[in-house]
């Protein structure tokens, strides 16, 4: 059995992009037969919120240190390379369901 | 769902911020957003940009405004396109003439509107189109894509 992975979704203001992430995000686990809690937030609460969690995407660029695995899913909320976007994002999420 | 209203606007500008200020006054005189709503798009821009490196490049400037009454995008058509820095990589920029401006009051019950609007902004077809639509016809394919 696998576990929940916890997911924190940010974007610029935790409006518009993370929200359309998240809804993406929801469905590739849905696919991949994993379980995901997810959290949207801002890109500034994400060295705080990391801690909660055991993945981090974001929707923009993100050049901080972070402790936690993290991926960039503009992808997902743009045409533009989105089937690798979805494909790397699956594959992320199944390996940490599966640690 | 509860609809969007659109507000379409011919303008020149510059810079960003004076595409931004012009779609910020028309949301705050059509009642939708607070009169600071152009000033928080601009400071937002300046950390987290918007501009959208698809085929036809746009952007969507927003920001959280606890003032915003309504779920509403006000689109600009430039007379000459502005810079943008991109969303997905903010050293590198993009030039256009087309600006969607979003006012989204709660985006938990607008995400089909906002899922439909990015489905709509990757589409060269469409985005050709109403370039040379005129405003009814842009709002009118507008209500019909995005919702």
């Amino acid at each position: 059995m696998s576990k929940e992975v916890k997911v924190l979704v940010a974007c610029g203001s935790g409006v518009a992009s993370s929200t359309i992430a998240q809804e993406a995000i929801k469905e590739i686990a849905k696919d991949a037969g994993v379980n995901v809690r997810i959290v949207k937030g801002t890109i500034a609460e994400v060295p705080t919120k990391q801690n909660d969690v055991d993945v981090v995407f974001t929707t923009a660029n993100y050049r901080k240190p972070l402790n936690k695995p993290y991926l960039s899913v503009f992808g997902l909320i743009s045409n533009v390379n989105r089937a690798g976007t979805e494909k790397k994002v699956k594959d992320l999420l199944v390996k940490l369901a599966n640690e | 769902m509860e609809k969007n209203k659109y507000i379409v606007l011919h303008g020149k500008a510059n810079t960003k911020e004076e595409a931004l200020q012009l779609c910020g006054d028309a949301l705050y005189q059509a009642g939708i957003t607070s009169p600071n709503f152009a000033q928080l798009c601009i400071e937002r821009e300046k950390e987290y940009p918007t501009g959208l490196p698809t085929e036809i490049p746009t952007a969507i400037p927003h920001a959280k405004d606890e003032g915003i009454k309504a779920n509403a995008i006000c689109y600009l058509k430039l007379e000459k396109p502005v810079a943008f820095r991109r969303m997905d990589d903010d050293t590198q920029e993009i030039y256009t003439d087309m600006i969607f401006n979003l006012a989204i009051k709660d985006p938990n019950k607008h995400i089909k509107a906002l899922q439909n609007m990015m489905t709509f902004l990757n589409n060269t077809e469409i985005l050709q189109q109403l370039r040379k639509q005129s405003d009814e016809e842009i709002i009118a394919c507008l209500q019909e894509n995005v919702g």
